[in-house]
């Protein structure tokens, strides 16, 4: 039977049907997951490269581990972010002693003053935001507010437990308020939004 | 207003978080053809790693699955040398087992049996 990505069947009953040879079901994990892992690893890593090898590299995991996969035991979505994290923080480990210095300024010729702030140019400054933020608070944030995560499963993925989730996303975005309010000031925007 | 002072409540900062958070969730990265081509790649490599190649019997003969039966090769040969030394001890059994039959059977069986096998005893005694 094929499957696509919004069928009823769950994530680890489609992985146990890859893992017993369904051709299928691996297309609509990847459908499913690939996307979300993408997204999570461009915004950790602001590197639309890097971010495409962790998201094919998690999945090649999930692959592997499918014919030991126990049903009920963790989310499969959980456990995907948990690799994707954990490849994120060590890609960026090894960045850190190379580049720190090279952290990108945000670029000159933003939108003109007068300019409505279109959804582009938000997404585009919350991303400078993002990256300015610490790795953590930065991983907090995501997973909660753009990822959509719930706390008791976002402290899964970063093995702590809920309130330091609460803590990391609390001050997470008092700093993206404070960056994104100085780009405000700095590019002269009015008070709509 | 300016957005440096003005938006002091907790409620003010959450409203412009929410729309950057809007803008940034709409601006997702989509995965590439290419990149979930690979992904699939891997997925079909590992299904295909798991599953152990296996040649169906039919199409290897019925010697070599007979062969592959008895431990190869090695295994069939000495099963022909041993079914060779059978038929050569029938026809030709040497005579401290022919002193056996007569024993063991005794003198009329044995007659009773060469009576009954007509040429039994030729066979015997011209080997």
């Amino acid at each position: 039977m094929p499957f696509d990505a919004q069928s009823d069947v769950s994530d680890d009953a489609l992985l146990i049907l890859y893992a017993n040879g369904d051709a299928s079901a691996a297309r609509a994990l990847m459908a499913r997951l690939t996307p979300r892992v993408l997204a999570y690893a461009t915004r950790m890593l602001g590197d639309r490269a890097e971010a495409e090898d962790v998201a094919q590299e998690a999945m090649l995991r999930l692959w592997r581990i499918a014919p030991d996969w126990r049903q009920g035991e963790a989310k499969v979505s959980t456990w995907m972010y948990r690799v994707a994290a954990n490849l994120c923080t060590d890609r960026l480990r090894k960045k850190r002693g190379a580049a720190l210095d090279e952290i990108d300024e945000p670029e000159d010729g933003r939108p003109a003053i007068d300019a409505v702030l279109l959804d582009r140019d938000r997404a585009v400054a919350l991303e400078t935001a993002l990256a300015n933020l610490p790795e953590r608070q930065r991983q907090a944030v995501v997973l909660r507010h753009l990822e959509g995560l719930m706390n008791p499963e976002i402290a899964e993925v970063m093995d702590i437990g809920v309130e330091a989730v609460e803590s990391l996303t609390a001050r997470g975005k008092r700093n993206l308020t404070a960056l994104l309010a100085g780009r405000r000031d700095e590019l002269g925007y009015s008070d709509e939004h | 207003m300016n957005w440096g002072t003005a938006m002091s409540t907790e409620r003010e900062k959450d409203d412009m978080l929410v729309a950057f958070f809007d803008a940034g969730r709409k601006a997702a990265p989509q995965p590439s053809g290419d990149l979930m081509a690979r992904i699939l790649a891997d997925a079909d490599a590992e299904a295909a790693r798991r599953v152990p190649v296996r040649t169906p019997v039919a199409q290897r003969g019925f010697w070599e699955a007979l062969a592959g039966a008895l431990g190869g090769w090695p295994g069939l040969a000495s099963l022909a040398t041993a079914a060779a030394v059978g038929v050569y001890i029938g026809f030709s059994p040497p005579a401290p087992l022919e002193d056996f039959a007569v024993t063991y059977l005794g003198a009329e069986d044995y007659i009773a049996l060469v009576e009954f096998s007509p040429g039994f005893e030729d066979i015997l005694t011209e080997g």
